[in-house]
């Protein structure tokens, strides 16, 4: 319903601002633009000027003040730069960039400085929060313990993230990465975890693509999009990254979980590489700036679960007894695979653990296109569910041997019983671990296929039919065997009574051949 | 802002000398009449000739200033064209008056008013100025009746805009966004 104004109503905001206004004369400092070019402002003056500190550049621009040299102050245009000249004022601030939060912001897409970009209307929110901020120190930490369910079964059984984690998706171009993520953010509906996606340096219509998928499952209710599309200034590419992480770190600090997707970090890289050339910093490797690594660094960092005396210190007793979680699934886009190039090896080294996607997988149909060899979880099974971890290890195990026996799969007529088992066995896992987009599983559905392979019980169904079978499978525990479902999702576990009762039910669904 | 940095060394060389020799007022109009000088068109192109020594450019130099130039001063124009720097000139001499300000804890302070202040208020505002800079103020006055009332005082880079046009302003922006 589209809200009409009265006059009354605009007589109302008007008086608000008016009596809200502070008109306390202050001192300013304040400096001139002696050079503007590429989005970067030299200005003459600003003695008192700090690093980092907005600067009012006029027509309600503003800019950030990057570089303090002796005689001038290099500072990003947070915007389009075309209504500025040289010789205008420029005044301080004295405040860093803050950028609005709260759960006003949730269903919204909004620029780097948080600003709505969806055409509905403002944010309802007074509340603001600074972009640069410490990360929670090591005392205010508590370990991952509980898992953020990706609802892919690769990626729950083999590479489990849990909550506070950092993992970061790294793979060539059209590997399924923003996929990943966009199915992640889809299984948090309902389940109280709030989603942040910032798009960086990205195609409008891709976002835009994104935000129609989103709304179409139902997961824009619970999501924030932040955008700095390819067209934007590189300022604000390389701000957005920390815009989203200021408005997850509201979610954290109030003892709820948030899931922060950086799509891609890479092109925050290129954003903060452009703003330091022009800034006249030296170049390092690859032409990036020296601090390269601490961009990345500091602002994953910020992902973390904190421990309930941080929430309580942070609202000041308001929120008690909870604990807060930010997780980070950033992601890196390679080129020809090369996991060794700068950047990517920076990320990795900062990372709680890395999924690999590669082209010759997605090519080859397997979807994720995750190598399981290389892919890894630091916290592995502590924040795994239970009922996962107890059949997971098994799918990690049928794996890593299939593809040491896979160079003999052409020659398997010639094999030995035990060789041949395991192939077959490695392709059915193989043929499991493949799930279609948009398509999340629960975390029972997930056990329930999961336990049918481990158990053996695919063992005599054609390759090409496990899909089907699968999906049956499903359809038909859903439909005749609710409570053992509901079980497992309420528990978390596997017990022994439930897999008994599975290795029962099971075998009766393949004997109606229904798929 | 890169001639600043390069102008700088030699501001503070000759600012430095001056101070041991007592002499900054001399320096200070001489660099100012150097500065003048390199300013002119015709003189720029005579120094920017490639066929000009360098030795050449300091005797030119030398010449049009006369008495303007003591032997020193003589040297540091020398020193300056060995460097092929005599264009920096009007940097050296903003940057020595900045240096001899702040070392005489001088502000030149500018303060826009909407109509004339009295001589009372000009001493006073002289008295708080000084308080709160903790230097000597040296006030000019401007008279700029689009500031509509109130003052805008402004001591190098740092502003007070005490004015009814910048308060409209804010109230503008305020209610406009």
């Amino acid at each position: 319903m589209q809200q009409q104004l009265n006059s009354s109503e605009i007589s109302n905001i008007i008086q608000h601002r008016i009596e809200s206004l502070d008109l306390t004369t202050q001192a300013r400092n304040q400096g001139t633009i002696i050079s503007l070019a590429d989005g970067i402002v030299r200005i003459h003056g600003l003695a008192d000027v700090m690093y980092g500190e907005m600067l009012a550049l006029g027509n309600g621009k503003y800019g950030m003040a990057l570089n303090l040299e002796q005689d001038s102050v290099g500072a990003i245009v947070l915007g389009d730069y075309k209504q500025l000249a040289e010789g205008q004022t420029v005044h301080c601030t004295q405040k860093i960039l803050e950028v609005p939060v709260g759960e006003a912001l949730l269903g919204r897409v909004v620029n780097a400085l948080g600003n709505p970009l969806d055409g509905k209307g403002d944010i309802d929110t007074d509340k603001t929060s600074p972009v640069e901020q410490v990360a929670p120190g090591v005392i205010a930490r508590q370990s991952v313990s509980e898992p953020l369910q990706t609802g892919y079964k690769t990626i729950d059984s083999m590479v489990p993230v849990g909550r506070g984690q950092r993992e970061l998706i790294i793979g060539d171009r059209q590997t399924g990465k923003t996929a990943l993520a966009i199915d992640t953010i889809i299984n948090q509906k309902g389940n109280g975890v709030k989603c942040i996606y910032v798009a960086i340096g990205q195609k409008q219509s891709s976002v835009a693509g994104v935000v129609r998928k989103l709304e179409e499952h139902g997961a824009m209710e619970h999501t924030i999009v932040v955008t700095a599309s390819a067209a934007e200034a590189a300022s604000m590419q390389y701000l957005s990254a920390f815009t989203g992480c200021t408005m997850g770190e509201y979610f954290r600090d109030r003892g709820e979980d948030a899931l922060i997707v950086y799509d891609d970090l890479t092109r925050q890289a290129w954003a903060y590489r452009q703003i330091s050339l022009l800034l006249k910093r030296p170049p390092g490797r690859e032409a990036y700036p020296g601090d390269i690594f601490y961009l990345h660094s500091r602002l994953l960092e910020r992902s973390a679960r904190v421990n309930v005396q941080y929430i309580e210190k942070i609202t000041h007793g308001e929120i008690t007894g909870k604990t807060g979680s930010l997780t980070a699934l950033p992601i890196i886009e390679t080129q020809s695979g090369d996991v060794s190039a700068f950047v990517p090896t920076n990320v990795i080294s900062i990372t709680d653990g890395q999924i690999f996607l590669e082209t010759s997988l997605f090519n080859g149909g397997i979807r994720p296109a995750m190598n399981a060899g290389i892919s890894v979880s630091r916290v592995g099974g502590a924040a795994q569910t239970k009922a996962i971890k107890k059949v997971g290890g098994g799918i990690r195990l049928a794996l890593a041997q299939y593809r040491e026996l896979a160079a003999f799969s052409q020659f398997a007529s010639d094999l030995d019983d035990i060789t041949r088992k395991q192939l077959e066995h490695g392709k059915r896992v193989t043929e499991v671990m493949k799930q279609k987009q948009y398509q999340p599983l629960s975390v029972a559905e997930m056990t329930v296929v999961l336990f049918a392979v481990n158990e053996g019980m695919m063992v005599d169904i054609p390759t090409d039919k496990i899909t089907e079978f699968e999906h049956s499978l499903l359809f038909y525990m859903k439909a005749e065997n609710k409570e053992i479902m509901e079980e497992i999702d309420t528990t978390g576990d596997l017990s022994s009574d439930t897999q008994e009762k599975l290795k029962s039910v099971i075998p009766r669904f393949k004997k109606t051949r229904a798929w | 802002m890169e001639l600043l940095t390069c102008a700088r060394p030699y501001a503070k060389a000759a600012f430095l000398y001056a101070m041991e020799h007592a002499c900054t007022d001399g320096w200070e109009q001489m660099l100012e009449t150097m500065s003048n000088i390199v300013s002119d068109q015709k003189i720029r192109q005579l120094l920017a000739r490639p066929d000009v020594t360098s030795e050449q450019r300091v005797n030119y130099l030398t010449q049009i200033l006369g008495n303007e130039v003591d032997e020193p001063g003589a040297c540091f124009i020398k020193i300056l064209s060995e460097n092929k720097r005599l264009s920096l000139l009007p940097w050296i001499a903003q940057q020595f008056s900045k240096f001899k300000q702040s070392h005489q804890r001088e502000v030149d302070v500018i303060i826009s008013s909407a109509s004339p202040l009295s001589e009372a208020q000009l001493s006073k505002l002289n008295e708080k100025l000084a308080l709160r800079l903790e230097q000597t103020v040296k006030i000019q006055t401007i008279i700029d009746p689009l500031l509509i009332g109130g003052l805008k005082i402004c001591a190098g880079d740092w502003i007070y805009d005490g004015s009814l046009k910048a308060k409209l302003d804010q109230l503008t922006s305020t209610v406009a966004t």
